[in-house]
């Protein structure tokens, strides 16, 4: 049989790339990162109509969706300036609903963390904001001691679970929609100071100086309060956790001692991100990264994060996949400026802004050094439904 | 022998959908599911029709089986020897092969490509050339690969009204 001569495909034969059979689509889907399919299912209607399944499957899931940066972090400005790392010269401009001398302090997935000082009280008006969606979510007062927000569910839902970290001492307060204000808690003894908080797989993880972990399931916190009220205390679970590695307990400048601590969602568990900088916070030179192992009790340091790549946020810090966002941002640690400035006074960040320098870029496991950008933004997750929704025939 | 049928020397007689007769030894022709079931179904007699593959995308399937087909007898032979670094050196040799073959295909070779080993159900074939189109694909916009692939939009002007509305609160 002669194999080696030049054929030619008949010129009349059907080459119709959009009739391609289903099983031929989904291969080619099953080699794409999920950004990268997201465009292809989006090509035509038969194409997508092969992907309705997996689509669901991704909506249904809470998909993080993909980073964005929100580069504008001015109190007066009216705009948000967005960036998406994927996509390449895309710039999305966000007007600001309410009126200004509100500071976006951060972002919990798609939403953006608003606060406002509203006397000389030292009282802020707290809002979570979805530029995605338009909804608004305001919080009941609270004074500005406070750090650091986050949720179990839905903001929009009503069994959602809303928690902020006080960023002085060890209290804490959690609120839910029928609630008319935040029920202040904090250990009966004050052991050692609560440094970090996330929400994971429907219950609160607090972090305290002496990297143990206290735990407050959040469907417990809700009916306490809506059973009793919210003046009533509710008590978080202790867990001991041993930290073998030599690592710093403390932030203490004076001493030359540095860090900032992150709690990260990290597949199915969690991670501990230990930032360590110098010249008084300004600047980042190292990062470890540790592994909760709730069984044995113990922190477990990570030499690599394989495929994943983790983006630290002031208020909210996530965990991606390579097979999310395709290139080869594996194993890499994004950073914006650290929680240098921790009040709420719009006076005190202008302050602290005239000298803070700009200390953001990303970090690569196991390597040398850091790559660096030259402005301070904040991470924002783009969802995935919204992505669906964008790209237009 | 799961399969009492295939002999070494007795080949199968392929007809393309342009009618031309390709001869395969039947122990390359394992390799396609379809083939594979036909020879322990007892049918292969005479001349097998594939109605969906024409002759210049037979001969470059071939090419590919009869290419596997010589690595995994050898293969065989080495790994009894247990010379397992000259088999990682072969695997190596392979995947720079199985790239050569395809990086040298055009848009519609591949087309037809993957077209033909999915009707043929050669599962490493298929893997390969849609693995070389995922790679065209990644990055671009939807746009661009309609352009690539010269698709038309078959979106309605509804659906897209419909999700720019959606959109329009963000951003837009």
């Amino acid at each position: 049989m002669d194999i080696t001569r030049v054929k030619q495909h008949k010129e009349d034969q059907v080459r119709d790339w959009a009739t391609l059979p289903g099983g031929v689509v989904g291969k080619i889907a099953d080699n794409l990162s999920l950004y990268d399919y997201l465009c292809f299912s989006n090509v035509c209607k038969t194409w997508r109509s092969y992907q309705e399944e997996t689509i669901t499957l991704h909506r249904n899931q809470r998909s993080p969706g993909f980073p964005w940066l929100v580069m504008s972090m001015e109190t007066e400005a009216q705009t948000l300036s967005c960036i998406s790392l994927l996509e390449k010269n895309k710039l999305w401009q966000f007007e600001m609903p309410s009126s200004s001398g509100e500071l976006c302090w951060g972002c919990i997935e798609d939403w953006l963390f608003i606060v406002k000082h509203i006397n000389d009280f030292f009282l802020m008006r707290i809002s979570l904001l979805n530029p995605f969606t338009g909804s608004e979510v305001v919080l009941p007062i609270k004074d500005m001691v406070n750090s650091k927000l986050v949720f179990s569910g839905d903001p929009g839902k009503q069994n959602c679970v809303y928690m902020l970290l006080c960023y002085i001492g060890s209290t804490f307060d959690v609120w839910i929609p029928e609630a008319k204000h935040w029920c202040q808690c904090g250990p009966e003894e004050v052991t050692d100071d609560l440094i970090d908080l996330i929400c994971f797989k429907g219950s609160f993880y607090l972090l305290t100086n002496e990297y143990n972990i206290r735990v407050l399931d959040a469907t417990h916190a809700y009916s306490t309060i809506q059973t009793q009220g919210y003046k009533k205390q509710i008590d978080t679970r202790f867990h001991k956790i041993e930290m073998s590695s030599d690592i710093p307990r403390e932030n203490t400048p004076c001493i030359d001692i540095q860090i900032f601590r992150y709690m990260v969602e990290f597949g199915d568990g969690i991670l501990l991100i230990v930032r360590f900088l110098k010249d008084n916070f300004k600047e980042t030179y190292d990062f470890k990264v540790f592994r909760l192992d709730m069984s044995k009790k113990e922190w477990v340091k990570l030499d690599s994060l394989g495929d994943c790549v983790i983006f630290l946020g002031r208020n909210c810090s996530r965990c991606y996949s390579t097979k999310e966002l395709g290139g080869d941002m594996g194993n890499c640690i994004y950073f914006t400026n650290g929680s240098g400035f921790r009040s709420w006074m719009v006076d005190d960040i202008k302050r602290y802004c005239s000298i803070e320098k700009d200390d953001w870029g990303v970090f690569r496991l196991n390597s040398d050094g850091s790559e660096r950008f030259s402005q301070p933004p904040v991470w924002l997750t783009a969802p995935l439904w919204w992505y669906f929704n964008k790209f237009r025939p | 022998m799961s399969t009492p049928s295939v002999s070494v020397n007795r080949v199968l007689k392929l007809k393309s959908s342009d009618g031309e007769i390709f001869e395969v030894k039947q122990t390359v022709a394992v390799q396609s599911g379809v083939l594979k079931q036909m020879m322990e179904d007892g049918c292969t007699e005479g001349e097998i029709p594939l109605n969906n593959v024409d002759s210049p995308t037979l001969a470059k399937i071939i090419e590919w089986c009869n290419k596997h087909h010589d690595n995994d007898v050898e293969g065989r032979v080495l790994s009894e020897e247990r010379e397992k670094e000259k088999e990682k050196e072969k695997a190596a040799d392979m995947k720079k092969w199985e790239s050569e073959f395809i990086d040298a295909l055009n848009r519609d070779e591949i087309y037809f490509l993957l077209t033909g080993s999915n009707y043929m159900d050669i599962k490493e074939l298929l893997d390969c050339a849609a693995q070389k189109v995922a790679d065209m694909v990644k990055g671009k916009t939807p746009e661009a690969i309609r352009e690539m692939f010269n698709i038309q939009s078959d979106f309605t002007e509804e659906e897209e009204e419909a999700i720019r509305k959606e959109n329009q609160w963000a951003f837009d």
